[in-house]
């Protein structure tokens, strides 16, 4: 604190000299390299102007569209783009004559009235100035060089110390380099931030909660001298650190809860969300992170984890609407997992090369779609359940099954003992022999009762579907009710289908039950009590000639005990609709059983004894107790519910794809066929990586990479200091900005690959500089000098991200409930607003419970119907890869964190905070305070919120006003509390919500 | 230091309130140019667009009958279709062609619905719509629309934003992107559904995509509050409001002082808006306030949400300043696979549904002398076969998806009333005369606000990004204009 201060007042003294150096910047007119982003930032007037940084953005925007590296669009055969196309001589003259403006036509038709270049309402005219940039550099000799960000980051030594700055102010390396610009730009750093706005601005950061009073003043009140390195490292280490860098990532994955398009239909992928907590929180390593996602299916012995990572690229849109051609989607999906690749890995927009070869950027349509091919080989085909899927139990039920089955094993253990027990078998095997020998009692009955019917198919890697089961009793009457389960549920087709009166067998009705593949698959239908029954009626799936899985099924009814009490197996081809009477045994016992059972205990073999022993647990009811205890296991198995995520799955090499080129993108013309490979102008391809996506996740993080590490790390300081050192994110190709820092930027990317991409020690290394803990307070100098704080002269002051103005009022009203990760919730939201067309997924069910209070991160993200609060603090829909945010500040904004439901009651549990911290107004209106803005109350702000609770108090509300105000929807108040109390406070509390200060990282 | 912070505050509220009511980003505007534009543009200085040339109309309203209404039983009657009506359609309509829903070989539908001339000029149209007779003279027909989406969602986006994926910015969003807002205390871009089901491409039709979100299509909704959140909390009356906002503005004030930022003076205004919306959107959307005779001239009754009540609501909303009403209307998806969507039973309610206010709509705006500057567009997002659909063996009639030609009709601010321009085959099928395509229809719209299609743009993701499209080609249809 102490150097920092010293600077201050350094800056106070620098004052006029600062003026001085503003107005020679204003003198040097528009040709100061202001933006310099090439790598000469001593540019002088006799080299003319700097192509990568002043030039070449004047030729992209004006010129390449027509001449530039699309081959197609370009105009007279004549590319700007390349120094040999434009310098070559041509029939009126070279485009570019070096050092000869008056020669070059570039020069001459971007200044003729009559026939203008570009032509008059297409793109850009050049103005004055920057024709005259132009003459100046094609005087200087015309040399192009590459765009920087194509060319490998490299070390450039450390900026010295500017003149008069205090030499401690530097914490970091980095605070160098961007002192060394700030005084370029007559800039000299802040003051540091106080340590209550410090806490406040760093927990946000790391973990998108403000910090708690506590934790800040303990922050404050620590003397020791790395105080603010622990408080940072115990951030670092919060559950909450993955939630808030998870939140970032998502806009770029494009995560959603849903499948977009027009009737946007649920998702269920909530498991790659809490994938890429898990990822953030255990800091897995940025080029690993790269590569689960793109190709953890890959890896050798690619684990559970590893295969979730992949639904990265399962997050693209799915188009269920009726009368699409799936292979017109499935193609858009694999564009958008190319384009998606591209932005947020290397900061590429690739997608314009999908119709026709990029118009700014060295991509062509070729090498377009030769990156596509790397994504045309995985199983999916926009089919409306997402397929293929996987279970991804999370670790608890991981936990859960294993306990269950072992516990399965084991009562299967203790039945089949229960029922070798040798004197039990052998008085069981004589009775069960009397009565199947024994003529059968009289007046049999005209129908069978039991608790259960039970369809299975015995053998492995089967699929049990069933269109009905029907039940009728003596008249023919179907028998109603009865509670449908099965063994797995896949492909959409619970169990209950079968029960649905709807015995249609083909599966795009919608009716067909359906498990995954597995061993032994059953379907079970179970009653409370007893039914009579006299005919099972099951239909059959009969689409596509798969009623055929349904051979060799094994039907059961089965008493309460569980003892099998009919059963019947059904031939190799089973009929569309099969009928059984379950009057007839058709399980008449075979002979090897009779004559098992008719010899004597001591004539029996070790088969015999098997035999029965296998009998009496199916059929004795003795041992009913054991075969519930198993049924019981069985079925607590099956309803664990396993989330089943999409994610990718490689074609067999014999099932791949051939890749063709489209032509302007339209999937049912294609071109040429194109190998997987990657664009020329971009880093060679790892020696010996195969060419599939795995190879291309470990080209995307090769060492080689000049965007990579770049990209990732711009990502990170952009989060921190509110913008990018590239302000255009999602673009560093020759339309996007260049960066204002370009050897600071350089500098972070080699630290960050070289220490092995360590995302984690990347933030620290940014949070703990002198930059970052500088104030946000504008002095009317710096703010005129530098509005956008592109030099970072002081901190970062912007808006909250959308997810923290919902975490911050949450922490604020003691109802934030901290649960990480788990299916998506739903906080309160008007009714009726999941209103979209051919949908029947129309109910927003509101959460209830502390799932109500959980972080802006799990509210069910619907594509085409945000959550309110989300869309209006600016959360994209997720339909594609965003890099960027923009911040946006609309009176809807005002409207929502005013009195949307879900605010109002965070502001009711606020103001009951602020009632019992106090005995005084003043008391309570200093605790609101402290607690909204982290920091002692200002008297002046007290006197204020006293002022509103009085007058709220005088303002006469009747007894059911303040009731609604203090209790809907919060609920009732505390024994003994008046709402004519609460009501003014919970005022109050809306407004301290509400203040541009929590509003605002700052 | 302070009064030097003042002013800086006060210059970017009235800075705010110059570009009207929903018109700040979170960023100071010199800031704006920096995040959303290259270098270049910065140093150019502000590449705000503004008018180019005279506007002829300064607000549309855009009635969007969606799912798609038949051409063939509306505004572009075939006589000849109607006398093949049942017979196998020639093979040649079938080479090379992708329909939705159509198996086989289809016979072709002819309207089941008699035709009429009707206007002074004798115009062949379809009965089902009668009051559509008394505002023909007012309209310009286009029957020679074209889209390259054939399924509900990408063509909506096609037709709404100018392109097929979802992402881009909506109609409205541009207009109030060019132009600003007319209104203070109303957002610009405003969007009523009605129908029963939102339109297929969902709200991005009305997004505000790669835009600033201020530019949004808000939509009024028909139940519960006109605008989410608009409602004070249960408890809380207006003067409480008011005065938890002057204690919220003193403790932004000092904020605002500490911090030296502008942006929390813009963040005070908006809440001050906030506070305006909440009286001006309850007093627009209160449709009681019409006379019982205009009530009944359009067949609205307050509070149904219904289409009759939205076309009164669209003339109230562009009286009061909003820049662009978009109505949708669910239901037009004709399909014929039972009595819901059915050619003979589902269609002529539609009609009912629809007729009497839109012709209700445009009388009105003409005699308060809006019409004058106000562009009236009714369309759907693409056209539909001559053939009979049939799908499943269905005996209901009903027409699929044709995206190579559709009608729709333009009125006022400066149209040629009483035309038709275009001409399909005679069946219905192809384009033959003055082809019209989506992107075209967006250029002539956005010419007549006055701006230039070509150059009205806005550099995202490396591109800019127009309504129209990237590509050479939309161009204003000037032959549409008086």
């Amino acid at each position: 604190m102490r150097s920092a201060r010293a600077c201050y007042n350094r800056g106070v003294k620098r004052a006029s000299s600062i003026v001085f150096v503003l107005l020679g910047a204003l003198l040097a007119g528009p040709l100061d390299p202001l933006l310099a982003g090439g790598p000469g930032p001593d540019a002088g007037p006799d080299s003319g102007p700097d192509f990568a940084a002043e030039i070449r953005p004047l030729l992209s925007r004006s010129c390449f569209a027509c001449h530039g590296p699309d081959e197609h669009g370009r105009q007279a055969g004549l590319r700007l783009d390349e120094r040999e196309d434009a310098i070559a001589p041509r029939r009126k003259g070279a485009a570019i004559v070096p050092g000869d403006r008056a020669a070059s036509r570039l020069w001459i038709r971007s200044g003729d009235s009559t026939d203008p270049m570009p032509p008059a309402g297409e793109g850009h005219a050049l103005d004055p100035e920057e024709r005259e940039l132009l003459g100046r550099w094609i005087d200087a000799g015309a040399e192009y060089a590459p765009h920087w960000a194509f060319v490998p980051p490299k070390d450039s030594p450390l900026p010295s110390l500017p003149d008069g700055l205090d030499p401690e102010w530097p914490l970091d390396s980095l605070d160098l380099f961007v002192v060394a610009k700030m005084d370029e730009h007559g800039l000299a750093p802040s003051a540091a931030a106080d340590r209550w706005t410090l806490a406040r601005r760093v927990a946000l950061d790391l973990t998108g909660l403000p910090p708690t009073f506590a934790e800040a003043e303990a922050f404050v009140l620590d003397e020791r001298p790395d105080a603010y390195g622990r408080y940072v490292d115990a951030l670092l280490a919060s559950p909450h650190y993955g939630e808030r860098w998870a939140a970032v990532w998502l806009d770029i994955a494009r995560y959603a809860d849903s499948k977009g398009h027009g009737s946007d239909p649920l998702r269920e992928i909530w498991r790659y969300r809490d994938w890429v907590i898990e990822a953030f929180q255990r800091n897995l390593p940025y080029d690993q992170f790269l590569i689960h996602q793109l190709a953890g299916d890959l890896l050798p012995g690619a684990t559970l984890e590893q295969r979730l990572a992949t639904a990265f690229h399962r997050n693209t849109m799915n188009n269920t609407e009726g009368g699409t051609d799936d292979e017109e989607w499935r193609v858009a999906a694999v564009k958008d997992r190319t384009n998606t690749t591209m932005q947020a890995v290397m900061g590429l927009t690739a997608g314009c090369a999908a119709c026709h070869s990029h118009k700014f950027d060295p991509i062509s349509q070729h090498e377009y779609y030769s990156l596509t091919a790397y994504f045309n080989q995985t199983a999916d085909t926009d089919k409306n359940d997402d397929s293929p899927l996987l279970d991804t139990p999370t670790r608890g039920q991981i936990e859960e099954r294993q306990r269950l089955e072992s516990d399965l094993a084991a009562a299967q253990a203790r039945w089949a003992e229960a029922a070798a027990e040798e004197q039990g078998l052998d008085a069981f095997a004589a009775s069960w022999l009397d009565a199947h020998t024994a003529p059968s009692a009289a007046g049999a009955k005209d129908a069978l009762e039991f608790t259960e019917l039970r369809v299975s198919l015995p053998g492995a890697a089967r699929i049990l579907s069933l269109a009905e089961a029907v039940l009728l009793d003596t008249s023919g009457g179907a028998i109603a009710g009865g509670h449908a389960s099965q063994s797995s549920t896949g492909f959409a087709g619970p169990a209950e289908l079968a029960r649905d009166g709807n015995t249609s067998g083909a599966y795009t009705a919608g009716s067909v039950t359906h498990t995954l593949a597995e061993t032994g698959p059953w379907w079970s239908l179970r009653f409370e009590s007893p039914v009579a029954a006299r005919t099972v009626r099951l239909h059959n799936r009969t689409d596509s000639g798969l009623g055929r899985r349904l051979a060799g099924a094994l039907v059961e009814a089965k008493g309460s005990d569980g003892r099998v009490l009919w059963s019947a197996a059904l031939g190799d081809q089973p009929a569309d609709t099969v009928e059984l009477d379950l009057l007839v045994d058709a399980n008449a016992p075979e002979p090897e059983l009779l004559a098992a059972a008719g010899r004597s205990s001591a004539e029996r073999s070790p088969a015999d004894w098997k035999l029965l022993a296998e009998l009496r647990m199916a059929e004795d009811p003795a041992l009913a107790p054991a075969r519930k205890a198993h049924a019981d296991l069985e079925q607590k198995v099956a309803g664990l519910e396993i989330p089943r995520t999409p994610v990718m799955v490689e074609l067999p090499a014999d099932k791949q794809r051939t890749t063709h080129l489209l032509i302007k993108g339209n999937f049912l013309v294609p071109g040429d066929v194109v190998e997987a490979s990657v664009p020329a102008a971009l880093h060679a391809w790892p020696e010996g990586q195969p060419h599939d996506r795995l190879g291309l996740a470990r080209w995307l993080t090769d060492p080689q990479s000049p965007l990579t590490a770049r990209v990732a790390v711009n990502r990170i300081w952009a989060r921190l200091f509110g913008r990018g050192l590239v302000t255009t994110e999602e673009d560093f190709g020759n339309q996007g900005s260049p960066p204002t820092h370009p050897a600071l930027l350089d500098h972070l990317a080699l630290g960050f690959q070289r220490g092995g991409w360590d995302q984690k020690a990347l933030i620290r290394r940014l949070v703990t500089s002198a930059t970052y803990r500088q104030a946000s307070n504008q002095t009317p100098a710096a703010g005129s000098a530098d509005p956008g704080n592109r030099w970072l002269s002081r901190g970062p002051r912007v808006r909250l991200e959308a997810e923290m103005v919902r975490d911050v009022a949450l922490v604020a009203s003691g109802l934030f409930s901290p649960t990480i990760g788990g299916p998506s919730i739903f906080p309160p939201q008007p009714e009726g607003l999941w209103q979209a067309a051919f949908n029947g997924q129309r109910s927003w069910t509101e959460s209830q419970g502390p799932d109500r209070y959980r972080r802006g991160l799990y509210v069910f993200l619907r594509r085409s119907i945000p959550y309110p609060a989300m869309d209006a603090f600016d959360v994209p829909n997720r339909e594609i890869c965003n890099a960027r945010r923009i911040a946006t500040n609309t009176p809807l904004q005002a409207l929502v964190t005013l009195n949307d439901p879900a605010f109002v009651e965070l502001a009711q549990g606020l103001a009951r905070r602020m009632f019992a911290a106090g005995e005084t107004a003043a008391e309570r209106a200093a605790f609101g305070l402290r607690e909204t803005l982290v920091r002692p109350a200002d008297p002046r702000d007290v006197q204020l919120v006293v002022d509103l609770v009085e007058a709220e108090r005088a303002a006469g509300r009747s007894s059911e006003e303040s009731r609604s105000l203090a209790c809907d929807p919060l609920g009732p108040l505390p024994d003994g509390w008046d709402p004519a109390d609460l009501g003014p406070w919970t005022v109050a509390a809306s407004v301290l919500l509400n203040q541009d200060a929590v509003l605002t990282k700052q | 230091m302070e009064p030097n912070q003042t002013s800086r505050a006060e210059l970017s509220r009235r800075a705010f309130l110059g570009r009207g009511a929903l018109g700040v980003g979170a960023m100071a505007a010199s800031d704006l140019l920096g995040l959303m534009q290259p270098a270049w543009a910065a140093r150019r200085g502000t590449d705000k667009p503004s008018p180019v040339h005279r506007p002829r109309a300064t607000r549309v309203i855009y009635l969007a009958l969606s799912g798609a209404p038949p051409q063939h039983d509306l505004w572009d009657p075939k006589p000849k279709l109607q006398e093949l009506h049942g017979t196998l359609c020639p093979e040649s309509m079938l080479e090379g062609r992708r329909l939705a829903f159509i198996k086989g070989h289809p016979t072709l539908l002819g309207s089941p619905f008699p035709v009429n001339r009707i206007g002074s000029q004798g115009m062949l149209m379809g009965s089902q719509m009668p009051h559509f007779a008394r505002i023909v003279d007012k309209v310009c027909v286009v029957r020679s629309l074209h889209t390259d989406q054939f399924n509900h969602a990408p063509a909506d986006l096609m037709l709404y934003t100018g392109n097929a994926q979802p992402g881009a910015a909506g109609m409205g969003a541009w207009a109030n992107y060019g132009l600003g807002s007319l209104s203070q205390d109303l957002p610009g871009f405003v969007v009523l559904v009605s129908g029963g089901s939102d339109p297929t491409g969902g709200k991005s039709t009305w997004s505000s995509g790669y835009l600033p979100s201020e530019y949004q299509g808000v939509r009024l909704r028909s139940k519960g509050e006109p605008v989410l959140y608009v409602t004070d909390p249960k408890g809380m009356d207006r003067a409480s409001r008011r005065r938890s906002l002057d204690t919220l503005a003193a403790l932004n004030r000092r904020t605002a002082q500490a911090s030296g930022d502008p942006e929390v003076s813009a963040r005070i205004e908006q809440f001050e808006l906030a506070f305006r919306m909440q009286a001006s959107v309850p007093d627009a959307v209160d449709l009681s306030q019409e006379s019982p005779e205009t009530l009944a001239e359009y067949g609205a009754v307050p509070g149904d949400g219904s289409f009759a009540g939205h076309c009164l609501l669209a003339r109230r909303l562009v009286e009061r300043g909003v820049r662009w009403v978009q109505l949708h209307n669910w239901g037009w998806d004709i399909h014929g696979t039972s009595t819901g969507d059915d050619l003979e039973e589902s269609f002529p309610k539609k009609c009912l549904e629809v007729d009497r206010p839109i012709a209700a709509l445009l009388l009105d705006l003409d005699r308060r002398g809006l019409l004058d500057e106000t562009l009236v567009v009714c369309s759907g997002e693409f056209g539909r076969t001559p053939m009979n659909e049939a799908r499943g063996g269905s005996k209901k009639l009903g027409r699929d998806h044709h995206p190579d030609c559709f009608s729709g009709w333009l009125a006022g601010a400066g149209v040629h009333a009483g035309m038709i321009h275009g001409e399909t085959d005679e069946l219905g099928y192809e384009i033959v005369r003055d082809p019209v395509s989506v992107h075209d229809l967006q250029a002539t719209i956005l010419h007549l606000l006055g701006l230039d299609p070509h150059t009205l743009r806005y550099p995202f993701q490396g591109l800019d990004q127009r309504l129209i499209g990237p590509a050479a080609g939309p161009r204003v249809v000037h032959e549409l204009f008086s």
